[in-house]
């Protein structure tokens, strides 16, 4: 379990050199800099967009740029001078639009978009899989019809859409604050009342998340149930007299579980990248804000920070359901496969 | 006895002396003498993005940060908004010699940093040093020179300090203000200086109390994504007509809302004070619910930046292809005067005035709009919608009208078809609609143009690196009224030239005049002979039409109706550029 653990991570970072040249290749693609947003800027005279260019090392080509940010980025530094690597911390560089490291722009918003995506995550597992164990078992009844058709329906209900209804539904019965995060007296509240606030403002956002992102996951739960009810060995336990909630509680679960965590890693992660638009509509204080804006102001640091911290959720989403798998299911285990 | 009355004597003078010191001293004070307000109180405002950073040499990148950092540094003066007058700030007066080279400025002497430290002439040449020292990249640096020669600050007391010029140079007053000099502490960030990481200070990740401001509202406390919180600066140096030291409100809390719609739910449920860009689509909505909500939308005058509409006028070469930027056939069109006449007077502004901007916008003639009320010339061409005047003009430019297919065709001397491509940006619908509308006009007079959005900064991109496009349809900000602001636009030498960029030699003759003129208005401080100038400036602009000026949307603010003392203009930041006279 360990080498397959380690082998893991080793190709995690693999895979993020290949992301982050990728990103830098694409970026350079399109026209222009973070300072060309500044040209026609009529507070700021060229002169000073040179000089900035110059010292921000924008002059010269994406592959050198690469390097170069590579270099900061590595925990083993080369000494041109004395020529002799030497151990450094990791330095993400820094924002050209926010003038602070991005190492902490990201720390400051990172936690929020997490708790969104892991509330979000929470609502649609508690629901998705008593519901898809109630299509299961009455399947292609009216029932399972019914809530398949809701489900479809937040699935193709546009985001933004979604978001703008639930702003206007809090607008008008005052029922929920109007976006964001916290309320503008939060500081002067105790733990208690802070916990409550953000609560308060996290129920709107994570719902619509939840909403717009459950029918899949209703869907493979109702596959997966469905599978393990046709099973020869639910005939048996039938036979045997085992009554009907035992059977479903201790064999159908355990059995079905097995796609359902594959998928569960896959849909964290999902989640994170697809919070981006809730965010944006609802105010709410993530990442996905501050990545759209460094997308749009080419701020090459920040943006690749960004793309690294999602493909790391990517793999690790990953890594984990396949832990999880093979934690739940002795019929998978690495180690003594011939995989490796 | 006698004894008695000595002490009443010394008592009664000491009394008398201290009255007087404190009349001195509170003459020092800036009274606003028509003013007045209840203190206490907290504003709620609203900003679509997160501030950058607070600090104000490096702030005027994005509106986000300048927005704040104008409500907590001063300059020398400050610019009265409204009525376009420049007023005393940290300086209490000023007189300038003879020659009009040397200025003396008189600072307050009761001024002080938020931390209690005086204000004085030292920080006055600090922050000049500061500005030109060659570690440090800030607008300012070129800003403040004349001629790419600096100015020189001396010491004359603590309080007192004496600039000099090298020569007479109009807008100098006007840069002294909080935009382009904002003075700086010298006790708080003289080392900071010395050592090059003075550009890190004053960011988003700093300490607010280490911020020290000498404008109305200090930093309390910023929570990123979500608010800015600012408090009042106890030692503001401006007083009302009650002798109340201003501002007015304990707090100011500015909340990071990203979406218009939250805004202005926000606003009609009450949760925000004011908001100063109403854009025109949202108009008649907000007005609807205005009245119930307990807001007053006011429409502040025209937009001082109008949309233009001008032709790739660069003949000059590409040296990677060794031909001209665009076609030659296209250069010999844009080139003629008549040809941009004829579609100035082909363009339905009305129309799109009506259908698109909702009536929220207004004719606008030339580079400058009735709101700037001293330097607009009213007495240029109306370019009315007028499609036979039109095709005379291309008729005498040589073009002709021809029938295909039942198609109107225009085409040129050489029997070359007219069309070309018309490049906006793509963030801004009302401006894409608007180039549709523009594009079935010109049909009406045979020309067929290909409308292209293009993300922002590639459009900057053609515009100011490699000049490949055709035609473009956009609007500058003006960020001040007066016509020294306008130089980067008009002189035919500048990058920001924009049909024409970079010229080493004025290409016309009416080009070279321009750049006289503005040469000109620039060495003199008399207002009248720079207006005089000026005039003549916007006549040739109209004459030749380099660009074509079609309408400026109106500049609309909305705020809640028991808010006092507010003065907007249509210049940013619209109302809260009195913050400190705000109150409920």
């Amino acid at each position: 379990m360990i080498k397959f653990i380690s082998r893991r991570l080793f190709n995690l970072i693999f895979i993020l050199l290949g992301v982050s040249f990728i990103s830098y290749f694409l970026i350079s693609l399109t026209p222009g800099d973070y300072l060309t947003n500044l040209a026609l800027n009529p507070e700021i005279p060229p002169s000073i967009i040179e000089k900035i260019r110059k010292d921000y090392n924008l002059d010269k080509p994406w592959y050198i740029q690469y390097f170069k940010w590579l270099h900061n980025l590595s925990p083993i530094g080369f000494d041109t001078k004395e020529k002799h690597l030497f151990i450094k911390p990791p330095d993400f560089g820094y924002s050209f639009s926010y003038k602070i490291k991005v190492s902490t722009l990201i720390y400051q918003r990172f936690g929020n978009t997490i708790l969104l995506s892991l509330a979000a995550q929470i609502i649609i597992w508690l629901l998705a899989i008593p519901l898809g164990l109630l299509c299961a078992i009455k399947e292609n009844k009216t029932l399972d019809k019914i809530i398949s058709f809701f489900s479809f329906t937040g699935l193709s209900f546009p985001e933004i859409l979604l978001g703008l209804l639930a702003l206007m539904f809090a607008a008008y019965t005052k029922l929920f604050p109007i976006g964001g995060m916290t309320s503008s007296n939060f500081d002067e509240m105790n733990s208690f009342q802070k916990l409550l606030d953000i609560l308060h403002h996290l129920f709107l956002p994570a719902l619509i998340l939840a909403f717009t992102n459950i029918a899949i996951i209703i869907r493979y739960a109702r596959g997966a149930f469905i599978n393990s009810l046709k099973s020869p060995f639910m005939k048996a336990l039938k036979a045997k007299g085992i009554p009907s909630n035992i059977i479903i509680s201790r064999h159908i679960f355990r059995n079905a579980l097995n796609p359902l965590i594959t998928l569960f890693g896959y849909s964290f992660a999902n989640l994170i990248n697809s919070s981006f638009l809730i965010e944006v509509i609802m105010s709410w204080p993530g990442l996905g804000l501050l990545t759209l804006n460094a997308i749009f102001s080419k701020d090459i640091f920040l943006i690749n920070a960004s793309v690294l911290l999602a493909t790391l959720f990517l793999v690790l989403g990953n890594l984990i359901a396949d832990i999880l798998l093979a934690l739940v299911d002795p019929r998978i285990r690495y180690e003594s496969s011939n995989k490796l | 006895m006698k004894k008695r009355f000595c002490v009443l004597l010394i008592f009664l003078s000491i009394n008398l002396i201290s009255v007087i010191a404190e009349k001195r001293t509170e003459q020092d004070f800036l009274i606003l003498p028509n003013t007045s307000g209840t203190k206490g109180g907290t504003l709620i405002l609203a900003s679509i993005s997160d501030p950058r950073t607070f600090n104000p040499l490096l702030s005027s990148e994005e509106q986000s940060s300048s927005y704040i950092t104008n409500m907590m540094f001063e300059g020398l003066v400050s610019i009265n908004l409204k009525t376009q007058e420049i007023q005393p700030a940290l300086a209490k007066k000023w007189e300038t010699s003879q020659d009009g080279k040397k200025w003396i400025f008189y600072l307050r002497k009761t001024a002080k940093w938020s931390d209690g430290h005086p204000i004085t002439a030292d920080d006055v040449i600090f922050t000049l040093n500061t500005i030109y020292h060659p570690k440090i990249n800030t607008p300012s640096k070129d800003i403040l020179q004349v001629n790419q020669s600096k100015l020189k600050a001396i010491k004359i007391d603590d309080h007192t300090v004496k600039i000099i010029l090298p020569q007479v140079y109009a807008p100098f007053l006007r840069q002294m203000e909080k935009g382009s000099f904002p003075i700086l502490p010298k006790h708080k960030w003289e080392a900071k200086v010395k050592d090059g990481s003075f550009l890190s200070e004053m960011s988003l990740s700093s300490d607010p109390h280490e911020i020290i401001v000498s404008g109305p509202y200090m930093l309390e406390k910023y929570v990123p994504g979500q608010r800015v919180i600012l408090k009042a600066n106890p030692y503001f140096y401006k007083m009302d007509k009650n002798k109340v030291r201003l501002p007015y409100f304990d707090r100011i809390i500015i909340n990071i809302i990203s979406d218009y719609n939250s805004i202005y739910l926000k606003l009609i449920s009450g949760e925000l004070d004011l908001w100063e860009n109403v854009r025109a689509e949202d108009y008649s909505l907000l007005k609807s619910k205005a009245s119930e909500a307990k807001f007053n939308i006011e429409i502040l005058g025209i937009s001082p930046g109008p949309e233009m509409l001008w032709f790739n006028l660069n003949n000059g070469i590409n040296p990677k292809t060794k031909k001209t930027y665009i076609d030659e056939k296209k250069l010999s069109w844009f080139n003629n005067t008549q040809f941009r006449k004829a579609i100035a007077y082909a363009i339905n502004r009305e129309s799109i005035i009506k259908n698109i901007y909702y009536q929220t916008a207004k004719i606008a003639l030339g580079m400058e709009t009735e709101s700037n009320t001293f330097w607009y010339n009213p007495n240029l061409t109306t370019y009315s919608y007028d499609i036979e005047k039109s095709k005379e003009l291309l008729t005498k430019a040589g073009f002709k009208l021809i029938e295909e297919n039942s198609k109107k065709k225009l085409i040129d001397k050489h029997a070359n078809e007219v069309k070309f491509n018309l490049i906006t940006n793509s963030e801004n619908i009302t401006r894409i609609n608007a180039a549709n509308f523009i594009s079935s006009d010109l049909k009406k007079i045979g020309i067929s143009i290909n409308v292209q959005p293009l993300e922002f900064r590639s459009l900057v991109a053609k515009l100011t690196e490699t000049y490949d496009y055709d035609a473009c349809l956009l609007a500058f900000t003006r960020p001040d009224l007066d016509p020294s602001s306008t130089m980067n636009f008009l002189l035919s030498s500048s990058g920001m030239h924009i049909w024409h960029p970079n010229q080493s030699e004025p290409f016309t003759l009416w080009e070279k005049q321009i750049d006289d003129l503005m040469h000109k208005q620039l060495n003199t401080y008399d207002s009248q002979l720079r207006r005089k100038y000026y005039w003549e400036v916007q006549k040739i602009m109209d004459e030749y039409l380099p660009v074509i000026y079609l309408y400026a949307p109106l500049s609309i603010s909305i705020y809640k109706k028991n808010l006092k003392n507010l003065k907007c203009s249509v210049i940013e930041p619209h109302c809260v550029w009195n913050i400190e006279e705000l109150s409920w």
